[in-house]
């Protein structure tokens, strides 16, 4: 479980969070919606810990992240708005450095990491560089290096962009395996369909603050589209 | 520990495919050992400049220029490639991020510094007066000193607007006096057979490196604190 207790954050004079409150439970899919400069990014960041915040705290099953912060990277997988993986590495390379890095055993990565290739729909690329990929197929492998250690909170910004139909059901059904796992996912998308299909909850996020918050029965009623047509006109009712 | 050789294996890894800074940093001391060879022309066909105090001075701005064209891209590649926020989502303490950068940099730099050796023995019919391996040591303890300075100020300078000038301008004075200086001093010892003086000058050299490693070791945490 991950949450965000009273977060604010500044850059400058300019105030980008304002206490955000916000929690996603274990086997939870929790989907962030705002307008642009709502603060999504930069909440996704300080709950990663790139960022520290201002004021307020970050907890991981109910320790604060800022007591070792490099421990409870462990814990946490990414996918942000760039892939973050090397050009010059093929797939397998990529994920085994990762891999490598989460200070997992050598040995045990073959069968993982050929697995979850496989399971990203990359397993007949797995020996091509990532330079060569197509902008989806790197998103798959960017979703891939994330769950790479198995991470218990997954926080994903934009994951379906740049997907094709196939890539966007797979990434789907990858959600579905992970939150029947157990991973907490903070899902950060203006894919209305895909909240209402896949979301347990969905936060707004509006000027630096959770405005609002639809729980999976108002989100199959229809009440996030009616509040998010409103957004543009001055902020969700 | 393994975290550190796993990041720098993948940087080598990496540089072997692309040679991006390899390459570069083997044309510039290529150029530069050329270029003294031709400045020191006449002076060195009079006998009016000996070719230990051209080795030992010139090997060594080869050496710390070349050094820095290859720092400076350790974490602009990274930077301008995206990649560097997923390194520092890994779980490991940004110090072995400092290191791993430090030892694959000290491999590529070592590299042009054997070659820019083996240049200049060629173009200045040079053999170092059979003390070519006294030379390749100590550019090895300057090389570790340079890029465990250098590595730490490429990433303090990574994120800045001019980052191409403040990397020179924050490494340069740092390494004239613990790395440039010392060193030319101790290839000259060593050329004129001065073991003693070299060692002597070696050990200041590998302090400075204890130092500064320790230094980035300790504050390496704090440059990508956001």
């Amino acid at each position: 479980m991950i949450e965000a207790r009273g977060v604010a954050k500044h850059f400058g004079r300019r105030k980008v969070l304002d206490g955000v409150d916000l929690k996603v439970g274990d086997g939870e899919i929790v989907a962030l919606i705002g307008p642009n400069g709502a603060g999504k990014t930069t909440l996704i960041r300080i709950l990663s810990t790139l960022l520290s915040p201002s004021s307020g705290d970050v907890l991981l099953g109910g320790q604060s992240v800022r007591e070792d912060p490099s421990h409870f990277r462990r814990y946490i997988g990414v996918v942000g708005h760039s892939t973050y993986t090397y050009d010059d590495l093929t797939a397998l390379e990529n994920l085994r450095f990762f891999w490598s890095m989460n200070g997992l055993a050598a040995g045990d990565f073959d069968e993982c990491g050929r697995g979850l290739l496989r399971r990203v729909g990359l397993a007949h690329r797995m020996n091509d560089r990532a330079s060569v990929f197509s902008r989806g197929m790197r998103q798959r492998l960017a979703i891939a290096r994330a769950l790479i250690h198995s991470p218990k909170v997954l926080l994903m910004d934009e994951p379906f962009s740049s997907l094709d139909q196939k890539g966007v059901d797979i990434v789907h059904q990858l959600l579905l395996e992970e939150r029947k796992r157990g991973c907490s996912i903070l899902l950060v998308t203006h894919d209305l369909q895909r909240i209402h299909n896949l979301a347990d909850r969905a936060d707004v996020l509006d000027r630096g603050r959770v405005s609002r918050s639809f729980d999976a029965e108002a989100i199959r009623r229809g009440d996030l589209e009616r509040g998010y047509e409103t957004m543009s006109e001055g902020g969700i009712r | 520990m393994s975290a550190i050789l796993h990041l720098a294996v993948k940087d080598l890894r990496i540089e072997l495919r692309s040679k991006d800074m390899l390459s570069s940093m083997f044309l510039f001391s290529l150029l530069m050992v050329l270029a003294f060879r031709f400045a020191f022309a006449d002076a060195f066909a009079s006998g009016e400049a000996a070719a230990i105090d051209i080795a030992s001075s010139s090997l060594w701005i080869c050496f710390s220029f070349a050094a820095i064209i290859g720092m400076y891209s350790s974490f602009v590649k990274e930077k301008d490639r995206e990649t560097l926020e997923g390194l520092l989502l890994c779980p490991v303490d940004r110090s072995t991020l400092y290191l791993g950068k430090a030892l694959s940099n000290l491999v590529l730099v070592f590299i042009v510094d054997i070659l820019s050796i083996l240049f200049f023995s060629l173009f200045f019919s040079y053999d170092y007066d059979g003390h070519a391996l006294e030379v390749v040591a100590i550019a090895l303890a300057g090389t570790t000193t340079l890029v465990l300075i250098g590595t730490l100020t490429a990433a303090i300078s990574v994120n800045a607007r001019a980052r191409e000038v403040l990397l020179p301008i924050l490494l340069v004075p740092l390494i004239a006096f613990s790395v440039i200086i010392p060193c030319v001093s101790a290839t000259k010892s060593a050329l004129e057979g001065q073991m003693t003086e070299a060692v002597r000058e070696i050990s200041s050299i590998l302090g400075f490196a204890v130092v500064f490693g320790a230094v980035g070791y300790l504050v390496f945490d704090y440059i990508f604190e956001g």
